[in-house]
């Protein structure tokens, strides 16, 4: 039924993004139904509004902020389970098992507000600028950066609170910690 | 320095996901067969009601009685440039006389054409036997700008040598008061509500809207947890204060209506309106 290029430029990108969006979202649903779920939601979303999503790697930002966007409501609404995606439940499930013993560090970064955790998750996991996180935050640059600052200062705070001893977090951590900068 | 801590994130890392295996395929597929924009989970797709079958042939043999000539051949089936081009000259003939015509070209393929919501007129919706949607089976649209949601299709075309078995479904113009047998959101590009701002409104200011657009609200769908999907139940009536966050019409002047006691959330309803074509909404 008309034209194929809505479904051409769908096709591309979702091949291209795919691994980057599924990465996201595993590294912050829980159970393998969640992340099939918001997978399947982000992507979803991507169709629907396939006219928005900008040309080339701005379109993997894009793609980012609805799947933060999609995460942040899923959690909401947790009995939610999408008629898509079965199949890939069962894929995700056969995924290899993260890590999932972190240690004292572990604990303090979870012990930190959900916005925080994802600003530095950007940062070192995703590893995005303080502009691309500007743009998958749709936020101004200047805010980014003031809020990953915040966020990597509570960080060094909660890592101080459970161990004093932050020399292995190397001396930014330390200067962080006590306020310095 | 910065970067040790950004490594002390790094090690929680859940290793990245390197490739798009066969559920990510399918999802993409799956994607693809919805409408676009998407629908909420109640109404997501093409639905058909389970009686299709003895009530299609119930009103398709009083029709066609009062068309005498037009039983002799249903279809009209060309073969075009590797496919077969099929329309259908009567679209209230007997489903069984449709498929004698296309399995006397070879195919296994039956059509059934429903009573639509405006935005699925002359849409077609070829689906496997294990309800997939078939790609290879086309809708024929003409030239020009389509202005609903499920096509503008004036035929269908199968590939000829087409070996699987298929379900062809295609949507027709509803008569005055019949119920659709094939429904989608009453904003969907075609319908009714389409391009109107009514989500997060009040039941009361949303029933106005649609009194304008001379339908009546027939049943709430009440989403009893979270923003969309969950469980829901039926009722006759709500609370005008409620608000409404989508609903569907059933025949052309009656509407199902989504309801909940508290709003949606903004930045879903925001995500909502981006996602049409509308002029500046």
């Amino acid at each position: 039924m008309g034209p194929p290029e809505p479904e051409q430029r769908f096709e591309e990108i979702y091949m291209a993004h795919y691994p980057a969006v599924a990465t996201y979202v595993r590294r912050r649903a829980g159970s393998p139904d969640d992340i099939a779920d918001a997978i399947a939601e982000t992507f979803t979303t991507a169709w629907r509004r396939l006219n928005d999503i900008p040309q080339g790697d701005e379109a993997r930002l894009w793609l980012y902020g609805v799947a933060r966007r999609v995460l942040a409501n899923h959690f909401r609404a947790e009995e939610r389970r999408t008629a898509l995606a079965s199949r890939l439940r069962e894929e995700v499930r056969t995924w290899p098992e993260p890590v999932r013993d972190h240690g004292q560090a572990h604990e303090a970064f979870m012990r930190l507000p959900d916005a925080d955790r994802e600003l530095l998750g950007l940062v070192a996991w995703e590893g995005l600028s303080g502009q691309e996180i500007a743009k998958v935050l749709g936020c101004s640059r200047g805010a980014a950066r003031i809020r990953l600052h915040r966020a990597r200062k509570r960080l060094a705070r909660e890592l101080a609170a459970l161990d004093p001893d932050l020399t292995g977090y190397g001396s930014r951590a330390v200067s962080l910690a006590e306020g310095r900068s | 320095m910065t970067q040790d801590l950004d490594h002390v994130v790094a090690r929680f890392a859940a290793p990245p996901v390197t490739e798009a295996g066969g559920g990510a395929l399918d999802l993409m597929r799956e994607i693809m067969t919805e409408e676009r924009p998407r629908p909420a989970r109640r109404v997501l797709r093409w639905r058909i009601a389970a009686p299709t079958g003895a009530l299609l042939t119930a009103l398709v043999l009083t029709v066609t009685w009062l068309m005498p000539t037009s039983t002799a051949s249903a279809l009209d089936i060309k073969q075009q440039d590797g496919y077969y081009v099929i329309q259908i000259k009567d679209l209230y003939a007997d489903p069984e006389s449709y498929e004698t015509q296309l399995r006397s070209v070879g195919l296994d393929v039956s059509l059934t054409v429903v009573p639509a919501t405006a935005a699925f007129e002359r849409m077609v919706f070829p689906s496997s036997p294990n309800h997939e949607h078939i790609t290879e089976i086309k809708g024929i649209d003409p030239p020009g700008p389509c202005d609903k949601l499920g096509g503008c299709a004036i035929g269908v075309k199968i590939p000829v040598g087409f070996k699987g078995a298929a379900q062809i479904n295609v949507g027709r113009k509803a008569r005055p008061g019949e119920r659709y047998l094939a429904f989608t959101r009453w904003d969907a590009k075609g319908e009714p509500m389409y391009c109107v701002a009514y989500r997060n409104k009040t039941v009361a200011e949303v029933r106005e809207m649609l009194r304008e657009r001379g339908i009546g609200i027939e049943e709430f769908t009440v989403t009893t947890r979270g923003t969309r999907g969950g469980d829901y139940e039926v009722r006759d009536s709500v609370p005008d204060s409620w608000f409404v966050s989508g609903g569907s019409l059933l025949a052309s002047d009656v509407a199902s209506a989504q309801v909940g006691p508290e709003p949606l959330d903004q930045e879903f309803v925001d995500d909502n309106e981006k996602a049409t074509d509308c002029p500046a909404s």
